[in-house]
C-alpha cells in the first residue's frame, strides 16, 4: 500500500513539473512583429507622390542583438532576451511603406532610382522591456529614430526631426500563468507573456508610424 | 451524516433535504468504478471513511472526508476574496489615441482653456518595485505601523523598510531640484507659454477648474485637460536595476490630455500618452551641484515635446 502511495505521489510530482514546464526559460524569445493600419490612410490627405524610403540602422552595438528582456513579473529578473524574427530595419521600412501606399502614395525602394520625395530614416532606438507599476506590470515599447526627408523638386527646403513612438499596456501582475497549476512558485517564476509583449510592439510600431505621418514637417515636404 | 432534517414543503407533504455537509458528502461519494485498479485515484481521494449516499441511502465508501471537502471551500472561498481585493485596482488602459480629433471641430475653437492637473508628484521609480507606486494602505501600513514598529523594536524589518527604502531618499533628496516644475501651476504655465509661442491655438489663457460651465463664462469655447498621472525618474528600458547614485535614469512623463468643447461636453481629442526623455542620465547626475538645474530642463524639454505633439495631433495641414 505503502508503495501504492509513492508511486502516486511520483505521478502526481511529474504531473506538476509537467503543468508549469512553459516556465522555463529558453534564453531567448522570437517575437513576430506587423503593422496592421486602421482608419483611412493617415497621408492620404496630401498629393499623391513617389516617395524613396530608405531605413538605417543607427542603434548601439548593444540593442542590435535583442530589443529587450523578458522580465519575471513578480521579482522581475531576467528570464529571456526578446529577439524580433525579422530584422527591425526590414520591420520598420515594411510599415512605413504600407502606410504610404495605403494613404496613395507610390514607394521605391532603395535602389530604383529617385522619387518626388527621398525620406532617409535612422533608426536609433527599438526597445521594449517591463517594470512593476503597483499590482500591475506595465510593459514599454519605445521606437526612435532621426528623419530626413526632402523633395526632389521645387523649393521645399529639407527638413529633419526625430519621431519618438512609445506604447504602454499594462498585465496583472504574477498571473500570467495560472496559480491553480503552479501554486506560489508558478506565481513567482511566471513571466510576461509572448502575446503581451508582441502586442506592446505592434502597438509601439503602430504609434512610430502615426507620429512619423502626423509630424507637420514632413507634411509640408509632401505640399 | 446526522445532518439530514426534514422540513415541510409548500404541498403539505414532506420531503428531505441535505444540510451543506450532506450535499457534499452526495457530491464527493460518486461511485469511482476503477477506482481499485487505478492508485492515483486512491491517493487523491483515500476512501477509509464509509458515507450513506444522499441518492440510493445506501452505505459507500466516502472518498473525502467532509470535513476536509468544507475547510477547502472556505480556503478557496477566502483566496479568492483575498486575490479579488489585492488584484481589484483597475489597470489603466494602453497608451495612445482614444479619440481622433475632427478638423471641423478643431478649426472652429477660438480661445481655450489650459487646465493642468497633477494625480501624483515627482518620484522616483528607479527599483523594479517602487516604493512610490504603493497604495494608500500599503503605504500607510509600511509608514505608520512601520516607524510605530521599528521604534519600538529599535529598527524593526518594517521601520527599516520604510526608512531605508532607496527610491524613497532619492526622492526626498531630488524634492528641491523638482520643486519648480512639480505642481499644476507651474506645468501649466510652462505650457501655456511654449502653447502661445507655437501658437497652437488662436487665444489660450490658464484655468483653475474643469467646469465648463465656468470657462463658457470667461469666454472659453474648449477645455485643454492635461492630467499629470505620474512623473518622475524610471531606469531606462532593458537596463538592468540598479541602486545608488550610479543607476542609470530617464525622465518620464505619463500624462492624459482632453480637448473639450464647453458648449457641448463632446470630447474632440482624448490621448493617454507615455513621454521618456531621449536623453539618460545617472541618479548622481540629477542630484549633483555641478548640474544643477538638470531635472527642470529635461521636464521642460518634456513640456515641449507635449506642446509639438499636441500640434501635430490637432493640425493635421493637408
Amino acid at each position: 500500500m505503502k508503495l501504492k502511495r509513492v508511486i502516486g505521489f511520483i505521478i502526481l510530482c511529474v504531473l506538476y513539473l509537467l503543468l508549469c514546464a512553459g516556465c522555463a526559460s529558453n534564453g531567448e524569445m522570437k517575437v513576430a512583429l506587423n503593422y496592421t493600419p486602421s482608419g483611412t490612410g493617415l497621408l492620404s490627405a496630401l498629393k499623391p507622390s513617389v516617395v524613396s524610403l530608405r531605413v538605417v540602422d543607427q542603434r548601439p552595438e548593444e540593442q542590435r542583438n535583442n530589443i529587450g528582456v523578458q522580465r519575471n513579473t513578480v521579482l522581475g529578473t531576467e528570464n529571456a532576451a526578446i529577439v524580433s524574427k525579422t530584422p527591425e530595419v526590414q520591420v520598420v521600412h515594411k510599415a512605413l511603406k504600407a502606410e504610404l501606399e495605403r494613404s496613395g502614395h507610390r514607394v521605391l525602394n532603395p535602389g530604383q532610382g529617385y522619387g518626388e520625395i527621398t525620406v532617409d530614416v535612422e533608426l536609433t532606438q527599438f526597445l521594449i522591456d517591463s517594470k512593476a507599476m503597483r499590482e500591475h506590470i506595465e510593459i514599454v515599447g519605445s521606437i526612435r529614430a532621426d528623419v530626413v526627408a526632402f523633395a526632389n523638386t521645387g523649393n521645399v527646403p529639407q527638413v529633419l526631426f526625430t519621431v519618438e513612438g512609445f506604447y504602454s499596456d499594462f498585465v496583472q501582475m504574477g498571473w500570467s500563468r495560472p496559480i491553480i497549476f503552479g501554486g506560489l512558485w508558478g506565481m513567482f517564476s511566471s513571466s510576461t507573456r509572448k502575446s503581451h509583449i508582441e502586442k506592446v510592439l505592434n502597438g509601439t510600431l503602430a504609434e512610430f508610424v502615426r507620429l512619423f505621418c502626423i509630424e507637420q514637417k514632413l507634411r509640408k515636404v509632401f505640399i | 451524516m446526522e445532518t439530514v432534517s426534514t422540513i415541510g414543503s409548500r404541498g403539505g407533504g414532506k420531503e428531505t433535504v441535505s444540510t451543506q455537509p450532506k450535499l457534499l458528502v452526495a457530491l464527493y461519494c460518486r461511485d469511482y468504478s476503477r477506482h481499485t485498479e487505478q492508485t492515483y485515484c486512491q491517493w487523491v481521494f483515500p476512501h477509509e471513511n464509509l458515507c450513506v449516499s444522499a441518492k440510493t441511502g445506501e452505505q459507500e465508501r466516502h472518498y473525502v472526508d467532509d470535513s476536509i471537502v468544507q475547510r477547502a471551500r472556505i480556503y478557496a472561498f477566502t483566496i479568492l476574496l483575498v486575490s479579488a481585493l489585492i488584484l481589484s485596482g483597475c489597470a489603466p488602459g494602453p497608451s495612445g489615441t482614444i479619440i481622433e480629433p475632427d478638423p471641423e471641430d478643431i478649426s472652429r475653437i477660438k480661445k481655450v482653456g489650459l487646465c493642468v492637473k497633477v494625480q501624483k508628484g515627482f518620484a522616483v521609480r528607479l527599483g523594479y518595485v517602487s516604493n512610490a507606486d504603493r497604495h494608500w494602505l500599503e503605504q500607510m501600513l509600511v509608514d505608520n505601523l512601520g516607524r510605530f514598529l521599528g521604534s519600538l523594536a529599535y529598527g524593526g524589518p518594517l521601520g527599516w523598510v520604510s526608512e531605508h527604502s532607496s527610491d524613497r531618499n532619492a526622492g526626498e533628496a531630488l524634492k528641491p531640484e523638482a520643486a519648480p516644475v512639480d505642481s499644476a501651476e507651474a506645468i501649466g504655465r510652462a505650457l501655456l507659454r511654449k502653447f502661445q509661442t507655437d501658437k497652437i491655438f488662436p487665444a489660450v489663457d490658464l484655468v483653475q477648474s474643469q467646469s465648463l460651465a465656468a470657462a463658457k463664462e470667461h469666454g472659453i469655447d474648449t477645455l485643454f485637460i492635461l492630467t499629470v498621472r505620474r512623473w518622475g525618474l524610471r531606469p531606462p528600458l532593458a537596463s538592468k536595476y540598479a541602486t545608488g547614485d550610479k543607476a542609470a535614469a530617464q525622465l518620464e512623463l505619463g500624462a492624459n490630455h482632453r480637448l473639450i468643447s464647453s458648449a457641448t461636453g463632446k470630447v474632440l481629442w482624448e490621448r493617454n500618452e507615455l513621454y521618456t526623455d531621449s536623453e539618460c542620465y545617472s541618479l548622481g547626475d540629477f542630484k549633483s551641484k555641478n548640474k544643477k538645474g538638470l531635472l527642470a530642463r529635461r521636464m521642460w524639454y518634456v513640456l515641449q515635446l507635449i506642446c509639438d505633439r499636441t500640434s501635430n495631433e490637432v493640425h493635421r495641414t493637408p
